[in-house]
């Protein structure tokens, strides 16, 4: 110990070697420690936003939907007044009463249809069907099975979104015995009663709940489902909701509705019918297909992105179109022939800080300068892509002027010695071999315009969009926006249908980012 | 364009061959770069179909001299030419004359093996192509197998020419810059440092290829190495704080220098 201290005395004077070598592993240690735990702090933050973003869109992958037979006839559905078949496409009452009328020749009473209450499929759900029938008459007269969603409410309520339940079988319970309607006291309908051996602890709980937040219960057997209205020493009264008694059921189960009747969205009976069509099959999940093919609904279970994707799209051409040319070429001219005074350096300065502007300036830049001044067409692509070429513009300038300036300057010295021109000299060297470089900061500031709304909202793109746009100068608007728009609507359904746009964003903007990488390994390995 | 092949037909070897075996007259020519000197009123001839070295320590203004007889010095912002400069009877520092065809006359080879990042064909091909030498697919073809056998590469990438240049050795790298330069048919090869950055087997390669082109060529060298300015050089020229300090035949310069200045440095008491 008292060796090496000697030596180190001798050689480093007042310092102790030992001690500035131990003091720089520590230090080493203690930094490479922060950075990693830094590292994963960023990752787990990502992952955790990832994996809430997709969990929630899953339950937009699918929805539940009436599968009807319908047998549409020109008698039923043309009008008198009406000579036209294509008149058929606008005669939605005329398809909702066909649909209503098979709904109820399964649950006997038209209950669901009280207007009070919320419908069991939106009266637009069947525009799709009305206008395939228009479209093609020779549908008339079929019987063929038709898909309809049904309204968000009952939907998110299938999906356990709306009410807290239990389930469970009353496996001992005996048969169904029909009392007297007076047995109960209440005489809104028909009553029957069901003994059990061993009454199921959530009955029970839900049973001594406070009257304030009853839960209720329902008994549930194939054919019918009943709601429990009281309970005796070792039997449940139970007042039927819908459906047709049997003697002797297969099985007999129980439903717990936990939330109270007064603070959800959907009504006992309307919790009774619904899960009496789901038994019956007439209410089956299906793959939510219209959200990838339908433009924007004011109905959650009818909404879809295409219109957005289409907008989207056109944006990012127009803006891809004015700011990749504008940018390439700008930044060519600074890095390779502007003189280095005053005025290149104050464009250089600008160009910086114009990256660092707030999109939502630009915005109010588009609305004051192309909508008020050049009159251009509110709310459309060819507006919104404008203004995010100028937003993309300094990306793609600084990533191209960086890109250039990474070229080798002996390749330029080559070129020159050769007699090249200058011009020659970018076109046929310099730009190739900057040429990934450049192409992945197209692809990246492209990307980022591709995620933008504030400037978007400005100028008007935020509205409703049911019909996919044709062309740049239509009404439009893009998938971030819709995003936001989505993200503020009042009913629960909206929220799965944000997360899963936003999940086929972040896939679009991940293949954006894998497209850059591979086209610059392709072009780099040449 | 016209002005332009009008040089190019002027500087042509043939045009030349009436004159004496000087090549270029230089006469008080100086470099500034900004403030600074780079070099102070030069003032020398350099032969013809002979290599002529440029020695001297660093920063004594050999390489800036070396590229003002191509007017490389225009692409460095801020360097200031003056003096005369006459190869083939043209003052090439005068303002009417366009420093791109002249290069077209002047190749230059590099400290550094700077081959494009293009196939080997391409990297010889590219100066014909943008001068328009050749007069189809088959005489591209010739200049470029031509011009690899006159730089001593052509058995080494005759049956890989459309592998990059880039995959090349450092030394066949060089050759192959070489190469590149004269399938523009140049009158002249200046060559900045060619060596410096490789083996001595390389080395050796390239020194007997310059012995080879000196029967062609007018080449102009610098270096470091006295030792390749005594092996390849029939002139040499030594460069001091920017100025020449002599210029005389190579082996006189290494026995019996007239300026002590000369007789210090190539004995090693500076640089």
């Amino acid at each position: 110990m008292a060796d090496p201290k000697e030596i180190n005395m001798s050689h480093t004077g007042a310092l102790s070697g030992v001690r500035v070598v131990r003091t720089r592993r520590i230090v080493d240690r203690v930094l490479k420690g922060l950075a990693i735990s830094c590292v994963g702090l960023s990752i787990a933050f990502l992952a955790v936003i990832i994996l809430s973003v997709v969990s929630i869109s899953l339950r937009a992958l699918t929805q539940y939907q009436l599968f009807v037979v319908l047998t549409p006839t020109l008698e039923r559905l043309l009008p008198e007044s009406a000579s036209n078949v294509s008149d058929i496409g606008n005669n939605m009452e005329g398809f909702n009463t066909l649909v209503l009328e098979e709904v109820h020749s399964v649950l006997g009473e038209p209950l669901l249809s009280d207007s009070n209450h919320i419908e069991l499929f939106a009266p637009l759900a069947v525009a799709s069907i009305a206008e395939a029938t228009a479209e093609s008459p020779n549908l008339l007269g079929v019987s063929r099975q038709y898909r309809i969603p049904i309204s968000s409410v009952f939907d998110q309520y299938l999906k356990g979104q709306i009410a807290d339940e239990s389930f469970g079988s009353l496996s001992q319970a005996s048969m169904f015995s029909e009392m007297k309607p007076s047995a109960a006291g209440r005489a809104s309908g028909d009553l029957y009663s069901v003994g059990f051996r061993e009454m199921p602890r959530d009955i029970k709980t839900a049973m001594n709940r406070k009257r304030a937040d009853l839960p209720s219960i329902f008994v549930e057997t194939d054919n019918a489902i009943f709601q429990v209205i009281s309970v005796a020493d070792d039997q449940l009264i139970l007042e039927k909701r819908v459906g047709d008694i049997v003697p002797e059921p297969d099985r007999i189960d129980y439903r717990v509705v936990w939330t109270p009747e007064v603070q959800r969205a959907i009504l006992d009976q309307q919790i009774a019918e619904v899960n009496y069509l789901k038994r019956a099959g007439v209410i089956r999940p299906a793959l939510n297909l219209r959200f990838l093919s339908s433009g924007d609904s004011t109905y959650p279970e009818l909404a879809g992105i295409l219109a957005a994707l289409v907008g989207s799209f056109l944006t990012l051409i127009v803006t891809a179109l004015i700011s990749v040319p504008i940018g390439i070429m700008a930044a060519i001219w600074l890095e390779e022939f502007a003189p280095r005074n005053r005025l290149t350096t104050f464009i250089e300065v600008n160009i910086n800080n114009l990256a660092a502007v707030p999109s939502i300036v630009f915005g109010l830049l588009g609305a004051a300068v192309l909508l008020n001044f050049f009159g251009l067409p509110r709310s459309a692509p060819i507006v919104g892509g404008l203004v995010l070429a100028l937003l993309t513009l300094p990306t793609v300038i600084i990533a191209s002027r960086a890109a250039l300036n990474a070229v080798s300057q002996d390749i330029r010295t080559a070129a020159l010695s050769l007699g090249a021109s200058p011009m020659q000299m970018v076109i046929d060297h310099v730009l190739p071999v900057a040429a990934p470089g450049i192409i992945t900061g197209v692809i990246l500031g492209l990307a980022r315009s591709l995620g933008e709304t504030a400037p978007l909202l400005l100028i008007g793109m935020v509205v409703f969009i049911g019909e996919v746009p044709s062309g740049v100068g239509d009404e439009a608007t893009t998938l971030p926006v819709l995003i936001y728009k989505w993200s503020t609507g009042a009913e629960r359904a909206w929220e799965p249908l944000t997360a899963a746009t936003i999940v086929v964003l972040l896939i679009i903007l991940v293949l954006m980012n894998v497209l850059a990488s591979y086209l610059r390994q392709r072009y780099e390995r040449r | 364009m016209a002005a332009a092949d009008d040089n190019l037909s002027e500087w042509s070897p043939s045009a030349a061959k009436d004159a004496e075996s000087v090549k270029v007259r230089c006469h008080n020519v100086s470099v500034m770069y900004g403030d600074r000197v780079g070099l102070k009123d030069v003032s020398l001839n350099i032969p013809d179909r002979a290599v002529t070295a440029l020695i001297g320590p660093s920063g004594c203004g050999k390489s800036s001299f070396l590229r003002c007889l191509n007017r490389m010095n225009d692409t460095i912002p801020d360097a200031q030419v003056s003096g005369e400069i006459i190869i083939n009877g043209v003052n090439v520092n005068s303002a009417d004359v366009d420093p791109v065809a002249l290069r077209a006359s002047v190749g230059m080879v590099f400290q550094n093996p700077n081959p494009f990042p293009k196939s080997i064909f391409d990297n010889v091909a590219y100066g014909p192509r943008i001068h328009a030498l050749a007069d189809g697919k088959e005489a591209l073809e010739a200049i470029v197998h031509r011009s690899l056998r006159r730089a001593g590469l052509w058995d080494e990438v005759k049956d890989r020419l459309s592998e990059p240049g880039t995959s090349l050795s450092g030394g066949q790298q060089q050759r192959l810059c070489i190469a590149r330069a004269i399938a523009v048919s140049p009158d002249m090869i200046l060559m900045d440092e060619p060596c410096s950055s490789l083996d001595p087997v390389a080395t050796a390669r390239i020194e007997e290829l310059i012995d080879e082109l000196r029967a062609r060529y007018c080449i102009v060298i610098v270096t470091h190495s006295l030792q390749q300015a005594a092996r390849v050089s029939q002139q040499t020229a030594f460069f001091h704080l920017g100025k020449l300090v002599e210029m005389d035949d190579t082996g006189r310069i290494f026995t019996n220098p007239a300026e002590g200045r000369t007789h210090d440095y190539i004995t090693g008491r500076f640089g």
